[in-house]
């Protein structure tokens, strides 16, 4: 996952040149589906499911690609979790046609590195799970 | 992650209870339940089946779905110990309901994200082929 971090730092520099080809995709048909702006929190995550979603679609390496979608993942079920009321596609899309380009790099360190975290804190926990078992098995009574 | 020894964890947790699960709303409980169903379903993978590692990456994508639907509801609880009671309290028969509503719910979820990425290509392509 280091390695992932290191790399998807290093995307923007290639990245970029192709955002004027997504938002420019999009400007036209598109129309704000809701008035009302999000949450700080649903912004956020929001902004992560663009740079996720975005970087994953662009990456040509599986590994890499595997994680940023699981970055999608997370963000749209934090969404979904906490407004479930919205259509978060569909506000992604208008968020592609917005601010996405120019907030891009100021997020994607943020959004990398929560991700991080996340994956740190999952192994943690599969690690010391792992060990439980491992302990409960060694204490178990041999036939 | 080393996950692939959870189906047994499970088994074993739910003979001896360590811990009692916290009180839980039904919203999180389905999603929690979903959450273990993905990383228990990570443990009894075949590592030498041939799509296992795009296998293990969906379906760790699945848990990250549910553990961020867990986290924004409700952000002060520690959902990775709630994870570990959820196990320690297993109820089996649900358990395998539980498979088929979570990877339902997720096969909708990426039948939406395609239909998503489907028209964004399209749009894409269709804005690279103008003058």
């Amino acid at each position: 996952m280091r390695t992932l971090l290191r790399r998807f730092r290093t995307q923007g520099v290639v990245l970029v040149l192709t955002f004027a080809a997504v938002s420019g995709a999009l400007a036209s048909p598109v129309l704000a589906r809701e008035d009302v702006a999000p949450s700080a929190a649903d912004a956020a995550d929001l902004q992560c499911l663009g740079v996720f979603m975005y970087l994953a679609g662009q990456e040509q390496d599986v590994e890499a690609r595997n994680w940023f979608n699981g970055g999608v993942k997370h963000h749209l079920g934090r969404l979904q979790g906490r407004t479930p009321d919205v259509d978060w596609l569909s506000r992604l899309t208008d968020y592609f046609v917005g601010p996405f380009r120019s907030e891009f790099e100021a997020n994607k360190d943020r959004c990398g590195n929560g991700q991080i975290a996340q994956d740190d804190a999952l192994q943690a926990w599969g690690d010391a799970f792992q060990a439980r078992v491992e302990a409960a098995a060694a204490a178990a009574p041999k036939p | 992650m080393r996950l692939r020894s959870l189906a047994l964890a499970a088994a074993m947790f739910a003979m001896p209870t360590l811990a009692v699960a916290a009180e839980r709303d039904a919203a999180s409980q389905a999603d929690l339940s979903c959450m273990a169903v993905f990383l228990s379903t990570i443990g009894v993978m075949d590592s030498e089946r041939e799509d296992y590692a795009t296998t293990v990456a969906g379906l760790a994508s699945g848990a990250m779905y549910y553990l961020g639907r867990l986290e924004a509801r409700a952000p002060e609880t520690v959902w990775l110990d709630e994870l570990t009671a959820f196990f320690e309290t297993l109820d089996q028969t649900a358990f395998k309901s539980d498979f088929e509503r979570c990877g339902a719910e997720m096969a909708a979820t990426g039948a939406r994200m395609t239909a998503w990425g489907e028209i964004m290509q399209r749009k894409a392509k269709a804005a690279g082929e103008k003058p």
